[in-house]
């Protein structure tokens, strides 16, 4: 009896772990607000000092004092580090100008944004998504609540995702997620 | 050297962005908003900038929108800003940013793009790994 009671304990633990996700596995570096992850805000205050550090002691601007990949890899959570060190690298780049290399680059890399781009040039993703195509089961769900946090999720796994990822994690998809989602042969 | 005015206009997208970054600690979304909003007035870039566009979806995510911002990131090409859509998955915890991440950190041809999804993903990126201690 003490062992399956032992085995049933083990399946709840492991349920749980599963329930608290990525939130269980980086504590402290994300928080939830109305049922949504968010990134604390502590870390954002953190590479914000962090830039302006690297304002005050860098003689020719901001440059890799701003932060980033070497502040980034040292005590920090992995999804702490990563966003340090994408955020510190774009404000770097912002900072000192060298954006202007890459800008010819921008409208070339897009497939339809053009439709679209007059929404994010005002901030308002949720206009924006009401008039896009190809998001699928995506675009109609609601910004997720705690219980909808999942389905949201699932959804993206089943649809958005279709457009990220290579044949290889496409079949690893189809297999885990969506099976009937594959074609059917005539 | 620097000309005058590129040193003036370097200072202030350094105020700005610190001011946004700032906002964002202090959880000041909608001064963040207005910030970044300046910012592409001042630089001339468009908000499709991979650098512009890394910030609205952090201020998206932080607002609990994160869905809008994968939607938004859905509809543009699949190899533009993969590492912020990788970042966007994670926060909606969808189970596929960690095959994202790990494709991006293999074999994306971005150094800032490897390094950072290393990083995601829990291993020490390779330009560290052979740093000196």
């Amino acid at each position: 009896m003490s062992a399956v009671k032992h085995a049933f304990q083990e399946l709840g633990k492991g349920i749980k772990d599963v329930a608290d996700g990525i939130g269980h596995a980086v504590e402290g570096a994300v928080k939830t607000v109305g049922g949504a992850l968010t990134l604390n805000p502590s870390l954002m205050k953190s590479g914000a000092k962090e830039f302006d550090s690297g304002v005050k002691q860098s003689v020719t601007g901001v440059g890799e004092a701003a932060g980033g990949l070497a502040g980034a890899a040292v005590g920090m959570s992995p999804v702490g580090a990563a966003v340090n060190a994408m955020t510190g690298g774009a404000a770097s780049r912002l900072a000192t100008g060298t954006f202007e290399g890459a800008a010819s680059t921008i409208n070339g890399g897009i497939t339809g944004a053009e439709d679209i781009a007059d929404g994010v040039a005002h901030g308002n993703f949720g206009e924006v998504a009401k008039g896009m195509v190809g998001v699928g089961q995506v675009a109609m769900l609601a910004v997720p609540g705690a219980g909808e946090g999942e389905l949201a999720a699932s959804a993206v796994a089943k649809s958005a995702t279709t457009y990220l990822l290579k044949d290889s994690a496409k079949d690893q998809l189809a297999s885990t997620v969506t099976g009937q989602q594959e074609p059917q042969q005539a | 050297m620097h000309e005058p005015a590129a040193d003036t206009l370097r200072e202030q997208r350094t105020e700005i962005i610190s001011s946004m970054l700032h906002a964002l600690g202090d959880e000041q979304l909608d001064h963040a908003q207005a910030q970044l909003d300046q910012l592409i007035e001042v630089t001339g870039l468009s908000a499709d900038h991979p650098d512009i566009l890394l910030f609205s979806v952090i201020i998206q995510i932080q607002r609990g929108q994160g869905l809008d911002a994968l939607r938004y990131l859905n509809g543009l090409d699949e190899n533009y800003c993969p590492d912020v859509r990788a970042l966007c998955m994670y926060f909606l915890q969808d189970p596929l940013w960690e095959s994202l991440a790990t494709e991006l950190a293999d074999n994306d041809p971005r150094a800032h793009v490897r390094e950072s999804m290393a990083l995601l993903i829990g291993r020490q990126p390779a330009a560290l790994a052979g740093a000196p201690a």
